[in-house]
């Protein structure tokens, strides 16, 4: 049996939870305001984003909109605070994909800035979308990570860190 | 809308995206790397190639043997994933859904139940290596285009 769009969706958020959160816990809070480079995001605001990304599956699930000035920016004191984040946000993103179903994806859903509408898509497509960015930021945080002697873990395959898959 | 179209979808917007941050890998440092563990810029294009090519190979059910691509230079990187990419994302619009459905031998040791998730961690897996360009690009000093919103260089909200 072929799986519905949902518990695809919900797999694969479970398929990317654990090199998620390993790279999120390794993360040291000493290090948040460092930069690679004066046009990069620092440590931290990166590290929020890869943690904070199912929370925006959460509100495509159950919403119609986010507004970027509304979003409640999250600023962690502690590598602790970060994980906590993370896991009150993925357990949130899969209980809200369980209470919906393909039908209520078809549905659309805007992205804002101060009620301005700067895109418009299905919540399929949206919740699609952000998993892949959320996939690309961790990326990135790979290399933020490497460059800092933060040993890289195993994601898709081996890392020069961790071979064990 | 079914997995199989879910995903050819994701494929086909993708495609550009990548092509464009490939190509914004300064010219002259294709073996660029930011750290003496890291991977140069052009073994991680040529590691998303074999991804690529992996991805069609895993639609018959074969145990994917994972060979980097060898590449004479970074813009045959680039075409070479080009038309590979175009090449694969073809093989699946042909394939009936319920073949993806099938059993895969391997994948890097491992056994996938149906051959879509394997497929899938590729196609992951060549976001993931696309976001680790784009910061080579940004330490390269070249100017990283927006992804799936706006970078420092680029906002296409504006």
């Amino acid at each position: 049996m072929a799986n519905t769009i949902v518990q695809q969706f919900i797999k694969e958020l479970e398929a990317e939870e654990g090199a998620t959160r390993k790279c999120l816990e390794r993360i040291p809070e000493n290090l948040f305001s460092w930069k690679p480079h004066d046009k990069s995001m620092n440590l931290m605001y990166l590290s929020v984003i890869v943690s904070d990304v199912p929370k925006w599956i959460t509100f495509m699930a159950e919403g119609s909109e986010i507004d970027f000035v509304k979003w409640e920016k999250f600023v962690p004191k502690t590598t602790a605070e970060l994980v906590a984040h993370f896991d009150e946000a993925i357990k949130g993103a899969k209980q809200s994909l369980s209470k919906v179903s393909d039908e209520d994806l078809a549905a659309d859903f805007h992205l804002k800035a101060n009620g301005k509408v700067l895109y418009t898509a299905t919540k399929l497509e949206n919740i699609s979308s952000s998993i892949r960015h959320w996939v690309h930021h961790r990326g990135q945080l790979t290399v933020f990570m490497r460059l800092k002697d933060i040993p890289v873990p195993a994601i898709y395959g081996p890392s020069a860190d961790e071979q064990a898959f | 809308m079914t997995e199989k179209l879910v995903f050819i979808k994701n494929m086909e917007a993708e495609l550009p995206i990548t092509v464009k941050v490939m190509r914004a890998i300064p010219k002259g440092l294709p073996d660029f790397k930011p750290h003496v563990r890291s991977q140069t810029a052009k073994q991680i294009v040529q590691t998303m190639i074999a991804e690529v090519l992996g991805m069609k190979s895993m639609l018959n059910g074969e145990e994917n043997v994972f060979t980097p691509i060898e590449t004479f230079s970074l813009t045959d990187a680039i075409e070479t994933y080009e038309k590979s990419f175009a090449d694969t994302l073809q093989a699946i619009r042909d394939i009936p859904e319920e073949e993806l459905e099938k059993p895969l031998a391997g994948l890097m040791g491992n056994f996938f139940p149906r051959r879509i998730d394997g497929m899938r961690i590729f196609a992951n897996d060549t976001i993931h290596h696309r976001g680790q360009l784009s910061v080579y690009i940004r330490l390269a000093g070249g100017k990283v285009p927006s992804i799936y919103g706006p970078s420092a260089d680029e906002n296409p909200f504006q």
